[in-house]
């Protein structure tokens, strides 16, 4: 069974259509990158998925439930991790935590295994003002996962934070994925996504542009080329896919021109560009 | 409704407003008004007053040196028994006392002398009744025996009728301005800033994402504000107990002044989407409530008195003013709390019409 099905969903603000008729699926167990500009959608879609917002036309089931007739359901079966962090800042870490727990009814021990997953019972004491964004964002997670949602939803969850911080939270979402949980990423970061996800979707003006594995993405979108360093410092791009490039490489082999020579894949970014003709960060 | 979710979201609100030094000024200011009113206008409760005795005394008897050594008793002599009982209303005395001349004698010769008290009726009943004891006490304790005198008491002055009482009626007033400001700034202020916070903070999706609906959250911050406030309005009248003549109806009519204040505060808050938008109205919202409490004393003309009619406030003033006073006709009390009790049921009404409202 899917975790999540979409299915021509829409949502409209006023005369904007926000969400133009998005259709996707992920797969239980699955880390699905959501990615593309800002304005793209992409939280107007998390909104609806979660149950904040109710959907202008489609229909979308996340975790067996109705998105918008089955709210009270979906509630307790999912986890969000808001793109702000909405956390209340005067409580510490463990008060933050206790009050979700007594929400969802979780038993108090889940406290500590959360706190320990997430790598912040040493300050779980402290009040949450006095940590890092970073510490913030992991608290968020170990609020997200307290009550073992089957969906986890993350709103640009490195966003803003130093590259050190940033690794540790992919490292917590990479051990999510090893335990099976199906997490539903949004992010603008596309090496994130392209070592967290298994397959991404691109979204733009609101409609997804492409959905498959980065891979295939890459191969099916991006450009086959190697780079070549002279000795002058020059660089060269020689695409496979023209025949006058293995001339051109074996000359330049020939001549002792050459000093590096590496295969040059195609990022997801480029494919991005090449989708929509624009940058992500547009 | 969702009663475990309704606690916890209180239960985390009354952690969390304690932390937060805004909402603690907001809450703790009337009180500290109250002491501050204490300190200037004289304290009626623990405050250990001297009571003056004026006593007519030409043998120098062994009870009046008895009575003068009395801690807390300040004894004032006259030369003539006729002086005593104008002395005791000059001096606002409690009482007085005339012992004859050879009192001391005819008790050891086993006589039952006369002595005469006086009372002075300006002061109240039950410093009357103590000076009364505290006589026949020191009597007995001089005779040993069964009552060893025939006392018969003077009553001095007319008695003192309730709105004779200027003391009482400004205190009376000053409690109802206090209990009204206690009410109104932890219904106004803090209640609405509780759920706007949620707001502004971005933490409200969390919880309507989580088993409570809007309803529990709205309900969480009801129970805080109504905690709040009667602990507030509960420390105001134990600073002011004298002034309290029927604790029951006080005590309802606070219980109807909290819900129907924190009601308009949790409209603010559901209408309003930051602290300075709440700030701003709330503030004025809190002004308009507490017009009646100032207004009214001093007296207005025939048209603002039915104006103040519209304002559910007035009725919360005149039920407060009717019970703290006491005496007045239950269904004179009745009629204000049940208006008052109407104003509230309109008030959670509004409530329930914002929410859905904003969930559509």
């Amino acid at each position: 069974m899917s975790a999540i099905e979409a299915d021509n969903l829409v949502r409209t603000f006023g005369g904007l259509r926000a969400v133009d008729g998005l259709s996707f699926t992920v797969e239980d167990g699955e880390v699905f990158g959501f990615l593309g500009p800002n304005g793209a959608g992409k939280t107007t879609t998390i909104g609806m998925l979660t149950g904040q917002l109710r959907p202008t036309s489609g229909h979308a089931r996340v975790a067996g439930c109705d998105v918008a007739n089955d709210r009270r359901r979906l509630r307790p079966r999912i986890g969000v991790v808001f793109e702000c962090q909405n956390l209340y800042e005067r409580l510490s870490g463990r008060e933050n935590l206790d009050f979700a727990a007594a929400l969802f009814g979780v038993a108090p021990k889940r406290v500590d295994e959360v706190l320990d997953q997430v790598r912040l019972r040493d300050r779980a004491a402290d009040s949450v003002r006095h940590y890092s964004n970073g510490m913030k964002q992991r608290l968020l997670i170990a609020r997200a996962l307290l009550h073992c949602p089957q969906v986890l939803f993350l709103d640009e969850p490195t966003r803003g934070l130093d590259p050190i911080a940033a690794r540790e939270i992919r490292r917590v979402v990479a051990d999510l994925a090893g335990q099976g949980v199906t997490v539903f990423l949004t992010t603008h970061y596309m090496e994130e996504a392209d070592c967290l996800c298994r397959r991404v979707a691109f979204i733009d003006h609101g409609r997804i542009v492409a959905v498959d594995t980065p891979s295939r993405l890459k191969v099916a979108y991006g450009q086959r080329s190697l780079r070549a360093t002279l000795r002058d410092g020059s660089v060269l791009d020689l695409p496979l896919d023209d025949p006058d490039n293995a001339r051109r490489l074996a000359e330049l082999a020939a001549m002792g021109h050459l000093q590096t020579l590496h295969s040059a894949e195609a990022t997801l970014e480029d494919v991005f560009v090449r989708l929509t003709g624009k940058g992500l960060l547009a | 409704m969702n009663p475990r979710a309704v606690w916890t979201i209180f239960r985390k609100d009354v952690i969390d407003a304690v932390r937060n030094r805004y909402l603690l000024i907001t809450v703790l200011s009337p009180v500290v008004m109250a002491l501050i009113f204490k300190l200037m206008f004289g304290a009626t409760t623990g405050n250990v007053r001297p009571i003056t005795i004026v006593a007519y005394d030409p043998g120098h008897s062994r009870l009046v040196a008895a009575l003068e050594a009395l801690p807390g008793i300040q004894l004032v002599r006259t030369a003539a028994a006729a002086d005593v009982s104008a002395e005791v209303e000059a001096r606002q005395a409690v009482g007085g006392l005339a012992v004859p001349a050879g009192f001391d004698a005819a008790m050891a010769a086993g006589e039952q002398p006369e002595l005469t008290g006086y009372l002075n009726q300006q002061r109240s009943p039950a410093e009357q009744e103590g000076w009364g004891q505290v006589l026949q006490q020191q009597i007995r304790a001089l005779a040993n025996q069964p009552p060893p005198a025939r006392l018969s008491w003077v009553r001095v002055a007319a008695p003192a009728q309730p709105q004779a009482s200027m003391q009482a009626q400004l205190e009376r007033m000053l409690l109802i301005v206090l209990l009204m400001m206690a009410l109104t700034m932890t219904g106004g202020l803090v209640v609405p800033l509780l759920l706007v916070e949620e707001k502004e903070k971005h933490t409200l999706p969390f919880l309507l994402l989580s088993p409570a609906g809007a309803a529990d959250v709205v309900a969480g911050k009801a129970l805080t504000g109504l905690l709040y406030g009667g602990a507030t309005v509960a420390v105001l009248l134990l600073l002011n107990r004298d002034s309290v003549a029927n604790w029951p109806l006080t005590g309802l009519a606070a219980l109807l002044g909290a819900l129907l204040i924190v009601a308009v505060g949790l409209l603010l808050g559901v209408v309003f989407n930051n602290t300075m938008q709440v700030n701003t109205w709330a503030s004025l919202v809190v002004l308009l409530m507490l017009v009646p409490s100032f207004v009214l004393p001093l007296g207005l003309s025939p048209g603002l008195a039915v104006a103040m009619h519209a304002l559910p406030t007035y009725y919360l003033m005149q039920a407060l003013d009717l019970s703290l006073a006491g005496g007045a006709p239950l269904g004179q009390v009745a009629a204000n709390l049940g208006a008052l009790a109407a104003s509230v049921a309109m008030a959670f009404t509004a409530v329930a019409w914002a929410l859905r409202r904003q969930e559509r």
